[in-house]
């Protein structure tokens, strides 16, 4: 037993450390809901106000280029599309770029939407992989469709970008939908700080489970499915106790890919979307960053939790696995490729708060996360598991946890109040429990197989098996 | 210790637990107040209905014996509604139903108000109930702490101020510290052509982003009146200033500024050619075509881009000029006559004239379609020769087409 000694003693230690490290974590946490509180609170005040119709109405409204990037996405584009058309919007084009799909992507918007090759003429502000041929619509005359050579999300996004036309980049994932006044409320942070603005993401909510009809939701719900309800909680668990959070200090570090308006010029000038790591969103914003800060610019960019994108998710623990190790890898790749902001005075908060909280927190968090977990196995094969320990342990990494995200629940029923049926929040409710006790430790292990691919050079997109929307008349089962 | 645990343990559970409650409070609360509030308000709507058409002479007497206390709100809500959508006798009322009801006091008084979001609300629904009264106290507001407050002033003196305040609206423009220019740009161009004269006065007095934000603003409310002011800018030291009033000249229809728009393609700096490239299609100035045709060899996209646009909008004479550009030793220049020339439906008409018995259109469109072929932006004419109506057309355009591929070739 005394050859063990050692073993325990550094397992108790490790233990102790595991419990700062848990409260530490849940305490940020705290501050940013509490933040998120009071942002929440200035924001319930000043939406008052409606200024959605001036801003329609107005002449000096920003216009809008909404790209979407596109592979294999035969069974949503079409409402994808058909939801962005039908923005409340004064002007706006829509940029789809066929990034070499496989499937009929191309057929379905082609015989859809009238469309046709029209030989029209792109500056080429960022380099790409050929494009194929331009399509025009008659019926549509604010739809461009791009068919490209397949070079990857970041690629067709940047194609689009050199095709738009307007000041404003949108873009949007081609298995989102968009509600009507969504890009009137996205952007109302450029028209109060036009001088300042080069960024501006709203909240994403998923949309397995709602009735979707002619690209708009028609009714709200969520899916009978575990796995979506549980990315339901921690959707708004991320979204609004989280990016309001640290929205409220400034430090936003990331911009939803499926919902994010730039400044076009802030973006070309940074480079556009890079093929480099396999979270390009994330990407951009910390590489705009840096530009900025280091050119002395003063910016802003901003989470609007009012405008609302849908999109879908997994509802396989395989896709999620995958997706969930794309974006994981994605942020080890950029905060290998930013290192140089990390503990950096001259980047500001971010360099000095946010990127550490990333790494320190959401990039080795899994790990220590998963060691607390084996430590505690280990102590009780040892027969050292303390009972005090293993109490406490469970109130700071479970029960805080599940506090918090019942606290996300609760921000979303006083100010958002999106879910109508009583059922829904009670499911919400419960799935915060839930989300605690396995879903989050999943989580963990599959940010700890992307470790893994990185070291094995694994760079795979991970296509998720798409799923149509459920139309608003239909009460069956979503067909694949 | 095992004490402390328990009380840590019990204290996430409790406050987890009191969470989740407030949860299920806050949404029987809200959905309880939806209902009654959704019943009360169709009552009081029918009430101020038959107010608004004059079955009543007071509010309060078409409300029934005087307003609840707890209906105020609900009746404030259907009049700041309503008086967004009303014009005339009926703002009018709307406008005497907020005075009756101690509704504008209440605004005046919020004004003095320790939260940020009663003083803004109270500036707001002042200039919503047309409170004439009311402007020394948004005067005042002007300078308020909070931006949201002084904006809501500016927006209510647009709505309510009488010309006295034009000045020191404009002058707002000037401070982008204090208020955002689009914002102030959005109140000042809702007022219309009475603020021109304002903007102008105080034009010398602006710094550059306010300069830009008013000569939006005269694009937008700008009469032909101004067009000489307008001229005299587009020689300005600014490059942003020139820009802007290129675009106003184009947005107002000043036909005597079609001479200065085509110096102005001449412009050192870019934007200023882009937009008077895009002002001149607007103005449909066709002596402008000689130097737009130039223009679509500019070494910058968005003049060449624009140019092409301008050409095409100028009618038969600019898609003339288009065709000829067809066979420009620029290949830019030759694939946006293409493009444009696909855009206005030219060149499928071209197509459809391939096989016409008409010997002089045959030849015209047989030599369009090689020009075409040639700029090497064969698109559209390659989905014709497989989608067109007409078997035969198809036919000799896809022989034309892999005619011209091999000669091409044979030449590369």
């Amino acid at each position: 037993m005394t050859n063990l000694q050692w073993l325990i003693d550094a397992i108790l230690a490790f233990n102790n450390f595991i419990i700062f490290y848990f409260v530490s974590l849940n305490s940020i946490y705290l501050m940013l809901f509490v933040l998120s509180m009071a942002a929440a609170l200035r924001m319930a005040r000043e939406n008052f106000f409606s200024d959605s119709q001036q801003i329609l109405e107005s002449d000096l409204t920003l216009p809008i280029s909404v790209i979407v990037a596109a592979r294999n996405e035969e069974l949503t584009i079409v409402e994808t599309i058909r939801s962005l058309l039908r923005a409340n919007y004064p002007e706006f084009e829509v940029i789809v770029v066929n990034d070499g799909s496989t499937d009929h992507t191309l057929d379905v918007l082609a015989s859809t939407y009238g469309l046709r090759k029209v030989d029209r003429v792109a500056k080429r502000s960022l380099e790409t992989r050929p494009v194929r041929s331009v399509y025009g619509s008659l019926s549509h005359p604010n739809l461009i469709l791009v068919d490209k050579e397949p070079g990857g999300k970041p690629d067709a996004l940047n194609a689009a970008i050199n095709i738009s036309r307007y000041p404003l980049i949108c873009s949007i994932d081609a298995d989102s939908i968009i509600e009507e006044d969504a890009l009137l409320r996205v952007v109302t942070p450029f028209i109060t700080h036009p001088e300042e603005t080069v960024a501006a993401g709203g909240i994403v909510r998923i949309i397995n489970g709602c009735r979707v009809e002619d690209g708009v939701v028609k009714s709200i719900a969520l899916p009978g499915q575990g796995l979506p309800i549980l990315q339901a909680v921690e959707y708004l668990r991320g979204f609004l106790a989280g990016r309001l959070g640290w929205n409220a200090i400034q430090s936003l570090l990331i911009i939803s890919g499926a919902f994010g308006v730039y400044r076009k010029e802030t973006v070309i000038r940074a480079g556009g979307y890079s093929g480099t790591t396999d979270s390009e969103d994330l990407e951009l914003v910390v590489r705009m960053r840096r530009m900025l800060r280091e050119e002395k610019k003063r910016f802003r960019m901003a989470f609007v939790p009012d405008p609302v994108c849908w999109t879908e998710v997994p509802t396989t623990f395989g896709d999620l696995a995958r997706q969930r190790a794309r974006w994981h890898r994605g942020l080890i790749q950029t905060l290998w490729s930013e290192r140089t902001m990390l503990f950096n005075p001259r980047y500001g908060r971010v360099g000095l708060f946010v990127m550490p909280y990333f790494l320190l927190f959401e990039m080795i968090g899994p790990f220590i996360e998963t060691l607390g977990y084996l430590a505690i196995v280990v102590s009780f094969i040892l027969g050292s598991l303390d009972q005090e320990y293993l109490v406490l342990f469970l109130a700071v990494s479970v029960f805080y946890g599940v506090f918090l995200s019942a606290a996300a629940v609760l921000l979303e029923e006083v100010w958002f109040r999106r879910y109508p049926n009583w059922l829904d929040v009670a499911k919400l409710l419960v799935f915060s429990l839930a989300e605690n006790l396995g879903y989050r430790q999943a989580l963990s292990l599959f940010k700890i197989k992307a470790v893994w691919d990185l070291l094995m050079r694994h760079r795979t997109w991970g296509d998720m098996t798409r799923i149509r929307f459920l139309p608003a008349s239909d009460s069956g089962k979503p067909s694949r | 210790m095992n004490q402390a645990l328990f009380i840590v343990a019990s204290a996430i559970g409790i406050v987890t637990g009191v969470v989740a409650l407030l949860v299920i409070v806050s949404k029987a609360r809200s959905d309880r107040r939806t209902l009654r509030w959704g019943r009360r308000q169709r009552v009081l709507a029918r009430r101020l209905e038959a107010y608004l058409r004059g079955e009543r002479i007071g509010v309060s007497a078409a409300l029934g014996d005087g307003v609840r206390k707890r209906d105020r709100p609900l009746v404030e809500d259907l009049l700041l509604r309503r008086i967004l959508l009303s014009t005339g006798e009926e703002a009018g009322r709307l406008k005497a139903a907020f005075e009756e009801l101690g509704l504008v006091s209440a605004y005046l008084a919020q004004l003095e108000r320790r939260g940020w979001w009663h003083r803004a609300r109270a500036a707001e629904n002042l200039g919503l109930a047309g409170a004439a009264r009311a402007q020394d106290a948004l005067l005042k507001a002007l300078e308020d702490e909070n931006a949201e407050v002084r904006f809501r002033a500016v927006r209510a003196l647009g709505r309510i101020g009488d010309a006295s305040v034009m000045p020191t609206l404009v002058l707002t423009l000037n401070r982008p510290d204090r208020f955002s220019t689009i914002r102030i740009a959005n109140v000042l161009v809702a007022r219309g052509p009475d603020i021109l004269q304002a903007i102008i006065e105080s034009f010398d007095q602006f710094a550059p982003r306010a300069r830009v934000a008013a000569l939006d603003v005269v694009a937008a409310v700008g009469t032909r009146e101004v067009g000489d002011w307008l001229r005299e800018r587009l020689g300005d030291a600014d490059r942003n200033v020139r820009s802007r009033a290129a675009k106003a000249l184009g947005a107002i229809g000043d036909l005597f500024a079609g001479p200065r728009l085509v110096e102005a393609l001449g412009d050192p700096q870019w934007p200023v050619r882009a937009v008077a490239a895009k002002s001149l299609a607007k103005l449909r100035y066709a002596p402008a075509i000689p130097e737009l045709c130039n223009a679509l060899r500019d070494s910058e996209w968005w003049v060449r881009a624009n140019a092409a646009e301008s050409l095409r909008s100028m009618g038969l004479e600019g898609l003339s000029a288009l065709e000829s550009m067809l066979d420009d030793s620029d290949a830019y220049a030759r694939h946006q006559a293409v493009f444009m020339l696909e855009e206005a439906g030219v060149v499928d008409e071209r197509v459809g004239d391939l096989l016409d018995a008409s010997n002089r259109r045959r030849a015209r469109s047989r030599n369009f379609v090689d020009q075409v072929i040639e700029s090497g932006q064969c698109g559209r004419l390659t989905d014709l020769a497989e989608e067109h109506a007409d078997l035969q057309i198809r036919a000799f355009l896809s022989h034309m087409l892999s005619r011209d591929q091999a000669t091409l070739e044979a030449r590369q």
